[in-house]
């Protein structure tokens, strides 16, 4: 419906003290002329309005930012409605915006010359039209990479003090975690979600939401006409600048996905000012609407760029380099340009630096890594970190097209296109490359016309310019379709030629020749050739088959009777496409196996049942198989195969390709030990129920890794930072933020914190927050899963269910029934007709109230939210800055990521023991007292009858004794139930004593050496608590593995190994001590200080061993002083933990440090021609108590 | 009638037992098992002898005198199973018996009304419907005695 100009006018006048609401019905409820002339009164001041409307669309203050009233959204207006209302503000401004755009080129082109001091001047100057959002990004982006990080921050805390709007200060805060080159594209993504999972449910998230995800996340494919709609109307409330950025970049992403037809772009389009100067316009209209013309563009820009790329075309790569030298000088640098730039580094064998002449850092960066992705190097993380770096560029439209390029490199077509098509409309220059997909006629003559003839031929044309890569392969591409054969002979040839990968030129061209390859063969069905292509290249190089569609072929496969495909082969490629879907893994391996006839895998490899050298070369493609996916959570689906025989198997098959040499032996030898030590510790694991109380720690640390890994990262670097940032709490905003209501952004606080508790509250908030409610691994979802559902009701039901007590639920017909089958019959039997109904209410009634303490307990069975506060699992704490600064002040000195998730784990889990030892209570306490008090309400309730009626008494009787019994059974139910609310840890241990602990580290040293002879001298039986025998297992496997590898005896029965434990007092320390006292200048002094505040036992571990002649102790010495200076700095850093060999002393030392946590000395020393190696542990907190 | 029922929770197998030996017109002839592997071992070596499967589809991998069965409990056991009995050309008519609301976890998680028709459009034909099974509730009565006649054409 459309209002009549004269109403609207006249509702405006009326309205003129606050005439937001007849704005809103203008720009949903009338024509585009209508509001035109509308709006020129209001323009014009004759009609109200002005100030409303564009209140703060140009603004000096940072308080006024973002500060224009919103027009409260119609969801059935049109797309074109809400484009015609922000185009008046652009026509209003237009002026300013040409402006605008002329600096921003100025500014860009200092920026891509890394000038950002000159930069930062520019940005004063558009700062001067007005502030944007647009701007602050850039100023911290430029503020970031002259000074780092710091720089940032204090910028943005200076801009902080300057608004007190939550959304400004939202915005600004996301806009300098965008610019951080400390942050990851994950980490910034991870930090938005989690932002708009915050918010509450309503059209504020909604909005906000869209907003983020297309501006900040950049999901444009997510870019629907609704959210397109939202947007814009979001936009309307922000400066001229934003606005424009924001029209432009809807409009580019709406059309390149497809969203909008040629007639609404048209439409779009003429609403937009004409006299505003901008090539993203000019590209969308000559790409999408035929319109060319160069009248506005920078037709010298197009005609050096078409020289280097033309030069490039020719191989003439020198020439390439000095007119780039030239261009970058005097030209703004387009994509187009990098591009050539790093291919024509590959040609010339030489470094980006020694051409490209800009002090941009982050440039070069990125176009090493573009290097990298085109000769596949480490392809998979250079595109990560491609990715992080275009979220720097963002401001600068740069950003579309190295996405775009990222895509592409992935192989992701379908994003990939839409992608490019945006990225197109940002470019600069328009080459034949970039508009290949355009329809355009008119632009591919004008493109010749301005120099790019070759490069158009050869794009083109199916004629041979020559015989050189480039004419070959482009031949071969553009006759593919017509003569396949031809194209598939082209490019066999170039495979061969460039089949040496160890030039980077040749990976380059080798990469592109098979993905050409198989996409012909994919095209032309023949899929035993794309099968071979793809296995034989995933051998070679598994970074050249990230672009072949994998998908496309196994679909394929699967489509098709495939008895001429090799079976290995098949199975590889299921394995590369999805390898952890061990079902179907197995199914292949079973396939293979049947096919030969075997009962198992591993029967390949036994001489009596199986020749394998029948297979001949794909022999080899066997032990891969064998070796990667023949592993035991693949075994587990073979139905004869006994649990305990898979690590048999797995050992076989490990041993079978070592001694055949096949692949990493190493890799395998570690597995096998690995294997060793499982087996041996898992007999001492607990028999437990189901894990129910269980969060997979694990699986969130390894989902979020590369985010708490940055994060962390991030903090640690900010340990340094000395700054007193005042500072802002994220958490106040997020709860003030409410477009609903009229917007009063009132900070009512605003306390000084340093920015790094600030991340620490992020990374402890994040984190539980996971623990709690993630929906796959998080704590909320195992006890919706584990407890609540079915088996809570079934258990504490169960003994009542038992003795008939219960009346059940009968839904069958619909309605909701309570059944006593059992007793209605029963009453039958007695032939009590009287009080029959009576009986029958009771059980009823005493049913209905069973079941009310059931609802009550699995209500209790949930983590506390705003939403479920009945939930027992309460760790709002952890939200309160009272007890994260507790926190604070006792992981502040942690600096290895595993230790501090550790610990956060640590304390998550004590969290939870104190809640769980609540429920326990109020389980064995008011649940008992309240099922006991309603079944002897029922046995009194029955038993009343009697007085009324003798025939019941023998059936009450009955009941009665029913009733008894499960009054004295009941609590095993309750008992059961209490029994899951216990902490299940990944793994739980027994309690052990020494004794338990030495047997066991030399079973599993055992398995990988023939035998040498041991002592063992155990005066201690103290109890240790299981939780740190894998830590002691490890320290005494590696101690055992130190004497035997370095004794320097070749038959190692010659080696004695002695363990010596014993508990010692404080006063028996100096007597250990006295030998490396003078050694290594231990003071006893020292030693007694550090047991000093013991109160318990302490434990002398000694594990000492004879010596070969042939070993060198001083080099012994020496290695073990060297390493101890590497401990004294106490950070150890984490590659020495982790890394392979050495003497295991640093493993050692972070598990005493970190993982025990207990007051230790440790010590290391040759005595007597024996090595000794001393631990002393102050036991106090590591024994059960007695 | 010979049945199979596969269930590790003696609460529910036997309440499952005893409704089948009341069940009217029909002689029932049962045999129970209580994990993937000996389910699975029975259905491929006496498969042919059984009119009907009542199949749990969370259970451990194996009977408790072979492993902990704790250590592998299978979310989608029963699932397997039904993949197992295509692979192998066994078509016994199949119905899911299940407390749970929703299964499994990481990425497998689904609720009860996905896995129904994820497994009516994987085994037409074998398999006949889910049952959920709840202590204070007796419409499983009902609807396992319509899977039940519905399949064997009662």
């Amino acid at each position: 419906m459309e209002y009549r100009v004269k109403d609207l006018q006249k509702y405006l006048i009326m309205s003129y003290k606050n005439p937001l609401e007849a704005l809103r019905i203008i720009k949903y409820f009338s024509t585009f002329e209508d509001k035109k002339n509308l709006l020129g009164k209001i323009n014009k001041g004759v009609l109200p309005g002005k100030k409303t409307l564009y209140q703060f669309t140009k603004c000096n203050k940072l308080g006024e930012l973002a500060g224009t009233k919103y027009i409260p959204y119609n969801e059935l207006a049109s797309l074109e409605k809400e484009f015609e209302w922000v185009s008046f503000k652009l026509q209003y401004f237009s002026d300013e915006i040409s402006l605008y755009l002329e600096l921003k080129k100025q500014y860009t082109q200092l920026f891509f010359k890394g000038d950002y001091e000159k930069a930062l001047e520019v940005i004063k100057s558009i700062n001067d039209l007005t502030l944007s959002f647009w701007a602050i990004e850039q100023e911290l982006l430029c503020l970031e990479l002259l000074n780092g990080f710091e720089a940032n921050n204090e910028k943005l805390s200076n801009l902080a003090k300057e608004t007190n709007k939550p959304m400004t200060l939202i915005l600004m805060q996301f806009s300098s975690d965008r610019v951080n080159t400390l942050n990851t594209f994950n980490t910034f993504q991870h930090k938005m979600q989690n932002f708009i999972e915050s918010l509450p449910d309503n059209f504020t998230k909604e909005i906000l939401g869209d907003f983020i995800n297309f501006y900040y996340l950049e999901n444009y494919s997510e870019l629907n006409l609704d959210g397109a709609k939202k947007i814009l109307s979001f936009i309307d409330m922000l400066s001229f600048i934003d606005i424009y950025e924001g029209v432009i970049k809807i409009i580019s992403i709406l059309i390149a996905y497809e969203q909008i037809d040629l007639k609404q772009l048209e439409y779009i389009l003429g609403l937009i000012p004409d006299n505003i100067e901008d090539f993203r316009l000019n590209n969308i209209k000559i790409i999408y609407l035929n319109d060319y013309t160069f009248k506005n563009l920078n037709k010298e820009e197009y005609i050096k760029t078409a020289k280097i790329i033309e030069a490039y075309t020719s191989n003439n790569y020198l020439e390439v380099q000095e007119l780039s030298k030239e261009f970058i000088k005097n030209c703004l640098l387009n994509f187009s340009i990098i591009d050539i730039l790093v291919k024509n580094s590959i040609y010339i064998r030489g470094d980006i630096d020694d051409y490209f002449l800009s002090k941009n850092e982050w440039l070069k960066k990125a176009m090493q890594l573009m290097k990298n992705i085109y000769i596949s190097k480490e392809k998979e993380k250079s595109i990560n970190e491609l990715k992080n770096i275009a979220k720097l560029f963002h401001g600068t439209g740069l950003n579309l097209e190295m996405l775009a390029f990222s895509k592409e490199q992935r192989g992701d077509d379908r994003e990939y296109e839409s992608l490019w098509k945006s990225g197109t409309i940002y470019s600069r220059i328009l080459t034949p490359l970039r508009v290949k997909f355009s329809k355009n006629d008119l632009l591919k003559e004008n493109l010749n016309s301005v120099g790019f003839v070759k490069t158009m031929f050869l794009i083109d044309s199916v004629d041979i310019l020559g015989e050189d890569f480039r004419s070959l392969f482009y031949k071969a591409k553009n006759i593919k379709r017509e003569d396949p054969e031809k194209a598939i002979g082209i490019l066999k040839d170039l495979k061969e030629r460039y089949s040496d990968l160890n030039l980077d030129i040749n990976r380059y061209e080798y990469e592109r020749i098979i993905r050409e390859l198989f996409f012909i063969y994919l095209k032309e069905n023949n899929i035993k050739e794309a099968l071979n292509l793809f296995i034989e290249c995933y051998f070679i190089d598994k970074d050249i088959i990230i672009r072949l569609h994998s998908n496309k072929l196994w679909n394929k496969i699967t489509k098709r009777v495939a008895e001429d495909l090799n079976i290995f082969k098949v199975t590889i490629l299921k394995f590369i496409l999805n390898p952890t879907d061990t079902y179907e893994l197995y199914v292949s391996l079973n396939d293979i196996t049947r096919k030969f006839k075997l009962k198992l895998p591993s029967d390949f490899l036994n001489e009596e049942t199986f020749n394998i050298d029948s297979l001949g070369e794909d022999k080899i493609l066997l032990f891969y198989i064998l070796e990667n996916l023949y592993k035991t959570d693949v075994m587990k689906h073979f139905v004869y195969l006994m649990p305990q025989k898979r690590n048999e198997e797995r050992i076989f098959v490990l041993r079978y390709l070592i001694d055949n040499s096949f692949g990493n032996i190493k890799s395998k030898e570690s597995e096998i030990k690995e294997i060793d030590k499982f087996e041996s510790v898992q007999k001492r694991i607990k028999q437990i129920d189901q894990k129910k109380i269980f969060v997979d720690t694990d699986a969130i640390i390894n989902e979020f890794q590369e985010v708490y890994l940055d994060r962390f990262k991030h903090y640690l670097a900010l340990d340094k930072l000395n700054l007193n940032i005042t500072y802002y709490d994220t958490n106040i905003m997020n709860t003030l933020i409410n477009l609903d209501k009229e917007i009063q952004y009132e900070m009512k606080s605003n306390p000084k914190k340093k920015i790094r508790f600030i991340l620490f509250k992020e990374i402890v908030l994040d984190y539980y927050k996971e623990l709690t409610l993630n929906k796959k691994f998080g704590l909320e979802k195992f006890l919706s899963s584990r407890i609540r559902h079915g088996v809570l009701e079934n258990t504490l039901t169960n003994t009542l269910n038992r003795y008939n007590l219960l009346s059940l639920k009968d839904e069958s017909d619909g309605n909701e029934e309570l059944l006593n089958l059992n007793r209605i019959q029963q009453l039958e039997e007695y032939g009590i007709k009287q009080n029959k109904d009576k009986v029958l209410q009771y059980f009823n009634n005493f049913s209905l109230n069973i079941i009310a303490i059931v609802e009550r307990v699995t209500n209790w069975i949930k983590v506390r939210t705003l939403s479920q506060p009945t939930g027992t699992f309460d760790y709002l704490a952890y939200e309160k800055d009272e007890t994260l600064m507790y926190l604070y002040s006792e992981f502040n000195e942690i600096k290895n990521f595993k230790v501090f998730y550790s610990k956060l784990t640590d304390e998550f889990w004590a969290h939870t023991e104190n809640l769980l030892d609540k429920i326990r209570q109020d389980i064995s306490t008011t649940v008992f007292e309240d099922i006991n008090k309603e079944l002897s309400d029922l046995e009194n309730n029955l038993r009343s009858i009697i007085y009324h009626d003798q025939n019941v008494e023998a059936l009450i009787g009955h009941i009665s004794r029913d009733i008894r019994n499960a009054q004295a059974n009941f609590r095993a139910d309750l008992n059961e139930v209490c029994k899951w609310m216990v902490v299940r840890r990944s793994n739980e241990f027994h309690d052990f004593e020494f004794n338990e602990l030495v047997e066991t580290s030399m079973e599993i040293v055992n398995k990988g050496s023939s035998s040498f002879s041991t002592t063992e001298k155990i005066d201690s039986h103290l109890k240790v608590k299981g939780e740190y025998f894998n830590y002691f297992i490890d320290i005494m496997t590696m101690l055992y593995t130190n004497a035997i590898k370095h004794s320097g005896f070749n038959n190692l029965q010659n080696l004695n190994i002695e363990t010596i434990i014993s508990e010692i007092s404080i006063e028996e320390l100096p007597k250990y001590t006295d030998i490396i006292e003078v050694d290594y200048g231990i003071s006893v002094d020292k030693m007694k200080e550090i047991f000093s505040n013991s109160n318990g036992p302490i434990v002398k571990i000694l594990v000492k061993n004879n010596l070969g002649s042939s070993v060198d102790k001083s080099r012994i010495t020496e290695k073990i002083k060297e390493r101890f200076m590497v401990i004294s700095q106490k950070e150890v850093p984490e590659e020495m933990i982790i890394g392979e060999g050495g003497t295991g002393i640093l493993k050692i030392f972070s598990i005493l440090e970190h993982n025990i946590s207990a007051s230790y000395y440790n010590f290391y020393y040759v005595m007597d021609n024996k090595m000794h190696a001393e631990i002393i542990i102050d036991f106090s907190n590591l024994e059960v108590s007695k | 009638m010979k049945f199979l029922i596969i269930e590790d929770d003696t609460t529910k197998s036997e309440s499952v037992e005893n409704f089948l030996n009341n069940l009217d017109s029909v002689e029932v002839k049962l045999e129970k098992k209580v994990s993937w592997q000996s389910g699975l071992i029975e259905i491929i070596e006496n498969g042919q002898d059984y009119n009907f499967l009542i199949l749990d589809m969370s259970m451990p991998r194996y009977d408790p005198e072979i492993a902990d069965t704790n250590e592998e409990f299978e979310t989608f056991a029963g699932w397997e199973i039904l993949k197992e009995m295509k692979h192998l050309g066994l078509n016994i008519p199949t119905c899911v018996f299940t407390s749970y609301d929703y299964f499994g976890e990481g990425n497998e998680s689904v609720d009860r009304e996905t896995i129904h028709s994820n497994l009516t459009s994987e085994f037409p034909g074998m398999y006949k419907g889910m049952i959920y099974f709840r202590t204070t509730d007796l419409s499983w009565k009902d609807k396992l005695k319509k899977v039940i006649y519905g399949a064997v054409g009662n």
